[in-house]
């Protein structure tokens, strides 16, 4: 099967994911004994006044047809309104999602660039000191619990040190950069707006620092791992055999070997980071999805919460899709069937 | 190997000294920074209603009045006058004042923004409700308009001050198929002191001023520009203050209070205000409808530990009624802390040693609300009452309230009155059409008090609105339906360089930015 | 909650059915693990906090203040020789909080590894050993919860089922059990094929029977790795709940929920939400160490 195709043919496999992920959704949404109406409604709503507020909601029809509307306004683009604040689903996910995205690949990116080495220098001193130490650091950094952590770290580098601002993505009283795909970090970029590029920068690292944490035990476990599989290979034993230095070995070959295992798990651990986001943007005060999420589950406000998890349910099947197409790339024995 | 290692970190840690590089900017003008700790919602004046909300109303629109500190100013109203039983009400118009357009708001734009705001039945046309519909508005002459109310309805200047006025040819030029709701939830058609900036959901309003705003500026050095900052708790509100991200606070507890105080550079506003919380005990419940039990109730909790063990600065509640609101009954006779007593009426019920167990509901990871029912549950385990602390989401606690059978045996509710007035006070939480609205949890039904408070609603004279209201106030007080607790404080921390916070009893979260001073502040 | 529902199935072909070799592996295994430091760290510690759990009711000073005593003239004290970790908003002992909520904690992380585990075992094994149809249905139904995060979905199942602790569990292992089903289908799916389930099934046993008998305590080692890797991420998971403010029903010593009470007094008030997030720490990272040194012992591939 060509790639074309494989791709193809997972993206409409989709499809029925994303049906069922709705209905989900949806069942667990109508099923709650809570009264979100009435919380909209406020604390002196008269009879007329929740009725009136059903009515535009259109929660007074029966479900399925209450189900069937969202359906065909999903497809549409019309992904409902909050109860609670009246904005549109769709553009208020517009507004957050880049801002999570963005907060999660600074995230991916520490964690690779800490824990790809770590797992490098945990196998080549394979049960020896670096390694152990490698080994339990990362699991001393993965144990944490991720809010708690974002609290100390607030505090330290924010209000102790002052080397970084306490939350948020910009400085409030600064025009961030015009949006062209909503992160503050590309935008400024691509209007070569680096001032604005540092601030942001600026914003999102003691976040992302915490929120990375949550997988660098993963990434060092299968970077080691990887590597010493490679390290077994024949060919490699053969090469050191003939007296190629240890050092070319591993550059050459080990670690281009190792790096499939270890961009698969890197791929996977985005879709996790992106959850994780969740707990670190409440800390922060972080505009993201994880307080829309937050916000929007303690009031039981459903549109948003049906719109957050169709959101995710699509951005983790494309990763999912993406993820195997690039191991495919990275290692011409694999075939799409 | 490893010296490409070595490189990499080197470039890592310059890479971080990059960022750490603090970053400052200059401005020109007067920003006013305020920390505010929800989002701004919907600023729709005819379907959004919640402190944010108000403070960006105020900012964007006129009403016909506006609260100042302990006062109801006319505002677009330049005089007005009423009949004898307060049914038809007259007002004239101030010519001067117009949109942010240049059109004049007039009669027109009042009766359109009513009957707008009557035909949607949005969450603040409850003040209306029974009192007024969509035809009850109507322009006399350019700049005269009338209210003929569908009852007498003495306290109706005090719902005024929410009555914000759009500008018709705006919403009709946006109208939709829902009125202009669509469009007014993200954009203004107002004529006030400012206009919608940089509009950052979830994150940062901006509210610039209009320099030559019809009603003029207390202050010359009014905010340029004022951002509504959004920094959900406590500890980032202090956190950004003491930092100088943001000028003022609107989310500290006491002991940062303290702190701040201490500190140079910042004061604290702390004013006792009308936000009054009380757990309602339901009055149709299992246990609870026996008078006795909810007696015995009220006097095992323990009133002097909540200003010590709270975090925001309260004042005890003297019966139905917070201190110092115009008409409180004093010398009330009501339970304090007395386990003596509490058992002596405990033994009156058919459960004279207790061994009952009573719900206490309210809104889950609320600190105080959770404290305060720790004391209350200290107390009642002291007279063998078990208290069943039960956190909800809010929703979930919203519908328990709908329905008698539903209803919590306690639960704490926070209450402020919408006008400075009785009725504002009293008949949405004891009078007994109200059920199933989250105010009057509590179930309750006196048939008196219900004649008295519809009574007083159509009593123009305010000596014998007076009268009904002791009465009314007085068996409230007999019949327990609530432990009346605190009003808390408003408590907000400002950088002393913004001056002229007028403290409204009845606003008490939102700050009017309009008379701000901010001569002090560099710029 | 980053690790869950990651591990790739691993058929580990040395554990055979022969009783005598089973045991042989076993006592292998022990070998390795007590040869493992860091893992006997972990172990031991877990025992002390096992201890502590079972032993803080008789040990604490004062453990009436984690069943709702409340003391509003010590409020906010700093850790001092009568509160060792200082006292919190209500002037509660934060020391003996902390240690009451140790039996708590290790429980909501006991009933959500077993719920999800039985759930997801379950359903992959009718899946992998029926195929087919039922394989097609329950494996849907399984992608359909593995497309969204488990922390999202928890923080959405459980504010629907309402507050409390018995639905942080509920709702933690409803959106757990994913991971455990999938990997089953895998492990069950290579087993079914061995020679000694044919055997099995040639001598006439019944499907359930051949699936629980034969197939699955085969299968067993790898689900326990798994479920000793995720037990301490549930753990996490359910105090991020807590935290949020959809867990334990106070007052109850839930840690997360602490920890949400000490952040309004954070930093100046530091020991309130310090030690309940030390806690945590402490029980997540000792079962991390011994997960890692069971993933040692019992999954060979990553034993090298």
């Amino acid at each position: 099967m060509s790639i074309r195709l494989y791709v193809l043919r997972r993206l409409v496999l989709i499809i029925p994911l994303l049906i069922g992920l709705t209905l989900l959704t949806f069942i667990i949404s109508r099923v709650l004994p809570g009264d979100p109406v009435g919380l909209a409604a406020g604390p002196q709503a008269t009879a007329e006044i929740k009725e009136a507020l059903r009515r535009e909601f259109g929660l007074d029809q029966p479900l399925p047809a209450q189900y069937l509307n969202y359906l065909t306004g999903v497809v549409r683009g019309d992904w409902g309104e909050s109860l609670y604040s009246r904005r549109s689903v769709i553009a208020d996910i517009s507004t957050y999602f880049p801002a999570t995205l963005e907060l999660t690949i600074t995230a991916i990116a520490i964690a690779a660039a800490l824990g790809v080495p770590a797992g490098v220098i945990s196998a080549l001193y394979r049960n020896k000191l670096p390694d152990q130490i490698t080994r339990v650091l990362a699991l001393f950094f993965v144990s944490f619990p991720a809010f708690w952590l974002a609290m100390i770290f607030q505090l330290i580098f924010g209000l102790e040190l002052g080397w970084f601002p306490v939350g948020r993505r910009f400085a409030a009283i600064e025009t961030p950069p015009a949006a062209i795909t909503g992160m503050y970090v590309l935008d400024s970029l691509l209007h070569l707006d680096f001032e604005s590029m540092r601030m942001a920068l600026s914003h999102l690292f003691v976040p992302a620092l915490v929120l990375s944490f949550g997988s660098l035990a993963s990434i060092t476990r299968i970077t080691r791992a990887s590597m010493l599989e490679a390290l077994d290979k024949d060919y490699v034993r053969m090469e050191r055999a003939i007296g190629i230095p240890n050092r070319v070995i591993v550059t050459k070959y080990v670690l281009r070997n190792a790096m499939i295992a270890t961009i698969t798990i890197i791929s996977l651990e985005f879709g996790w980071l992106l959850a994780g986001a969740v707990l670190v943007e409440t800390i922060f005060d972080f505009p993201g999805m994880g307080l829309y999420a937050v916000e929007s589950s303690l009031r039981l406000d459903f549109q948003p919460i049906m719109g957050i998890t169709l959101i995710y349910g699509v951005v983790f099947s494309l990763i999912n899709i993406l993820t195997d197409v690039v191991y495919g790339i990275l290692d011409p024995r694999i075939r799409y069937g | 190997m490893r010296n490409r290692l070595l490189k990499l970190l080197v470039v890592a840690i310059a890479l971080m000294a990059l960022v750490v590089v603090p970053v400052t900017f200059a401005q020109d003008e007067n920003v006013l920074l305020y920390g505010g700790n929800q989002d701004i919602d919907n600023i729709d004046p005819a379907t959004g209603e919640n402190y944010s909300i108000n403070a960006a109303l105020v900012s964007l629109y006129d009403a016909l009045f506006i609260v100042r500190g302990e006062d109801l100013v006319p505002n677009l109203v330049d005089t007005w006058e009423v009949n004898e039983d307060a049914t038809v009400w007259t007002f004239n118009l101030k010519p001067n004042a117009v949109f942010h357009d240049g059109s004049p708001v007039n009669a027109d734009a009042v009766v359109y923004s009513f009957s707008r705001m009557m035909t949607l039945q949005g969450p603040p046309t409850y003040r209306w409700a029974g009192i007024a519909d969509a035809n009850s508005a109507a322009a006399l002459d350019a700049d005269t308009v009338q209210f003929t109310l569908l009852q007498p309805f003495a306290p109706f200047l005090g719902t005024l001050s929410q009555l914000y006025i759009v500008n018709p040819a705006i919403v009709e030029a946006n109208k939709g198929d829902d009125f202009g709701q669509t469009y007014l939830r993200t954009n203004e058609a107002g004529s006030g002191p400012f206009t919608m900036g940089r509009w950052e959901i979830g994150n940062v309003y901006e509210f610039v001023a209009v320099q030559d705003y019809w009603g003029g500026w207390r202050s010359e050095n009014h905010p340029d520009r004022a951002l509504w900052i959004i920094r959900r708790d406590s500890a980032s509100q202090v956190n950004s203050l003491l930092a100088n991200e943001t000028h003022i606070a609107d989310t500290i507890d006491l002991i940062d209070a303290a702190r701040i105080g201490e500190t140079p550079g910042y004061y604290i506003e702390n004013n006792g205000g009308l936000f009054t919380n009380s757990l309602k005990i339901n009055t149709q419940g299992e246990y609870t409808s026996d008078l006795n039990l909810r007696l015995a109730i009220s006097y095992a909790m323990n009133y002097e530990a909540l200003p010590q063990v709270l975090d925001v600065p309260v004042q005890l509640m003297p019966g139905p009624t917070p201190l110092g609101f115009p008409g409180a009954v004093e010398g009330l006779d009501v339970p304090t802390y007395d386990l003596d007593k509490a058992r002596e009426y405990l033994a009156q019920t058919p459960w004279p040693q207790g061994g009952i167990s009573l719900d206490y509901v309210y809104v889950s990871g609320l600190t105080f609300e959770e404290v305060t029912g720790l004391v209350l549950l200290e107390g009642l385990a002291e007279i063998g009452i078990t208290l069943n602390m039960t956190p909800m989401l809010w929703p979930d606690m919203v519908a328990a309230c709908s329905d008698p059978a539903t209803g919590p045996d306690i639960i704490n509710i926070f209450t402020q009155p919408a006008y400075l007035d009785m009725d504002a006070h009293l008949y949405n939480q004891y009078h007994s059409t109200q059920w199933g609205s989250y105010n009057s949890c509590n179930f309750y039904k006196n048939e008196r008090v219900d004649e008295l408070l519809d009574t007083a609603r159509v009593t123009g004279d305010a000596a014998a609105r007076a009268e009904l209201y002791n009465e009314a106030q007085t068996l409230i007080a007999a019949d327990q339906p609530a432990v009346w607790t605190f009003t808390q404080n408003s408590v907000l921390a400002f950088n002393e360089c913004v001056q002229g916070y007028d403290f409204r009893p009845l606003e008490s979260l939102s700050v009017l930015f309009q008379d701000l001073d901010m001569t002090n502040c560099p710029t | 909650m980053a690790e869950h529902s990651r591990e790739t199935p691993s058929q580990d072909s040395s554990t055979v059915t022969l009783g005598s070799a089973r045991w042989e592996n076993i006592r292998r295994a022990a070998y390795r693990f007590r040869a493992n430091p860091l893992a006997m760290i972990g172990l031991i510690t877990l025992v002390v906090i096992l201890v502590i759990a079972i032993a803080a009711p008789l040990v604490v000073p004062f453990p009436e203040d984690a069943a709702g005593k409340v003391h509003p003239t010590a409020r906010l004290r700093a850790p001092n020789e009568v509160n060792y970790f200082g006292t919190d908003n209500v002037g509660r002992d934060i020391f003996s909080r902390v240690l009451m909520g140790t039996g708590l904690a290790l429980m909501v992380g006991v009933v959500i590894i077993f719920l999800a585990t039985t759930i997801g075992v379950t359903i992959g094994a009718l899946a992998g050993y029926f195929g087919g149809w039922t394989d097609e249905i329950l494996m849907r139904l399984t992608d359909i919860f593995l497309t969204v995060p488990a922390l999202v979905l928890a923080i959405a199942v459980t504010a629907a089922l309402g507050k409390g602790i018995l639905n942080v569990m509920i709702g933690i292992s409803l959106v757990w059990w994913p991971g455990f089903a999938r990997m089953t289908r895998g492990l069950v799916l290579s087993l079914k094929e061995e020679p000694f389930v044919e055997a099995a099934r040639g001598l006439g046993g019944g499907h359930l029977r051949v699936l629980f008998r034969h197939i699955l305590p085969n299968a067993l080692s790898p689900i326990i790795v798994k479920m000793s890797t995720d037990f301490g991420f549930a753990v996490l998971t359910a105090a991020a709940l807590g935290f949020i403010g959809l867990g334990a029903q106070p007052p109850m010593p839930e840690w997360g929920a602490m920890i949400n009470e000490g952040r309004d007094y954070f930093p100046t008030q530091w020991w309130v939400a310090t030690f309940p997030g030390m806690a945590i720490f402490l029980v997540v990272f000792s079962w991390n160490l011994l997960g890692d040194g069971l993933r040692d012992v019992l999954d060979p591939r990553s034993r090298r």
